[in-house]
């Protein structure tokens, strides 16, 4: 229920938004206040991922990552499947648990521990 | 109505893209919205992506105006749901399963490493966006201005989209 609260008044005002651009959008001047609202929200997105990043990425491996992905979808155009992909594994690899050779498992054997 | 299948397919295959946000599948929607399907041009989806941030609750259920404007009510319900439902019922399970991994050492591993994948992705998604959305100098100033503004003050964002379409009916024509 509380999903559906959430989600109901976006739904109808996207649906109505969706029947008045249909009628409209052809108008000149619903054109230009589209692409006033289109800066606008690019303005917006722009703000909210800066604030993020400022907040999650930490260190060189970070940058590295989020411009390799930047650049697999904008330069290297092979698409956000592959991107996650290969990126993502290079990501998690570099983030990999270190490995105490002395006690190889001991992270590993702790967690099976524990779902017992 | 000969929609409803390929827009099922489409936003179900998007869904599982969000990994982070919905501006992460921004360009996959656009191959599939624009390019291979040809539902809408490049500046409708923009445009309708645009609207979406003025939507109280969630920004995605923009994929809804896409239906409306593809199928009629039918196609927005079908969109709404293809995107939602798959990604709710997901993350309702890894949520679960999340909480049991708490001791696995790759689950940090994982955190770390896919987040500055995921704001990379929307980063990207973004530039693809802005080489639609920004067209000449008023467009740049207009988003300069909502960077700001949505940095600086605590005002509803939407107000300042509002504003800027305001600005465009009467500069941008």
């Amino acid at each position: 229920m509380a999903l559906l609260g959430i989600c109901l008044p976006a739904f109808v005002f996207m649906v109505l938004a969706g029947i008045v651009y249909g009628q409209h959008s052809v108008r000149p001047w619903a054109t230009a206040g589209l692409r006033g609202v289109a800066a606008a929200a690019t303005g917006l997105l722009a703000a909210t991922w800066f604030q993020i990043g400022k907040k999650s990425l930490k260190g060189v491996y970070d940058a590295v990552f989020v411009v390799a992905a930047i650049l697999g979808i904008t330069y290297f155009k092979v698409g956000v499947p592959l991107t996650l992909l290969v990126v993502g594994a290079f990501a998690i690899f570099a983030y990999r648990p270190h490995v105490k050779h002395e006690k190889p498992a001991e992270e590993t054997e702790e967690w099976l521990r524990s779902l017992h | 109505m000969a929609q409803i299948p390929a827009l099922i397919r489409v936003f179900t295959f998007l869904s599982f893209l969000t990994i982070g946000g919905g501006m992460a599948a921004f360009p996959e929607m656009k191959v599939q919205v624009v390019d291979v399907h040809r539902w809408l041009t490049n500046e409708q989806l923009v445009h309708v992506y645009s609207t979406g941030q003025m939507s109280p609750g969630p920004n995605m259920m923009m994929v809804a105006e896409i239906g409306q404007l593809v199928a009629g009510f039918a196609g927005a319900a079908v969109c709404a749901l293809a995107f939602f439902l798959p990604t709710g019922v997901l993350t309702f399970g890894v949520g679960r399963l999340w909480k049991r991994l708490d001791k696995w050492p790759w689950r940090s591993s994982i955190q770390k490493g896919l987040g500055p994948v995921a704001i990379g992705l929307a980063v990207g998604g973004l530039i693809i966006f802005g080489k639609t959305a920004i067209t000449n100098w008023i467009t740049v100033v207009l988003a300069l201005l909502t960077f700001i503004a949505v940095n600086r003050t605590k005002i509803n964002p939407a107000l300042f989209i509002l504003a800027a379409g305001a600005v465009g009916v009467v500069v941008l024509k």
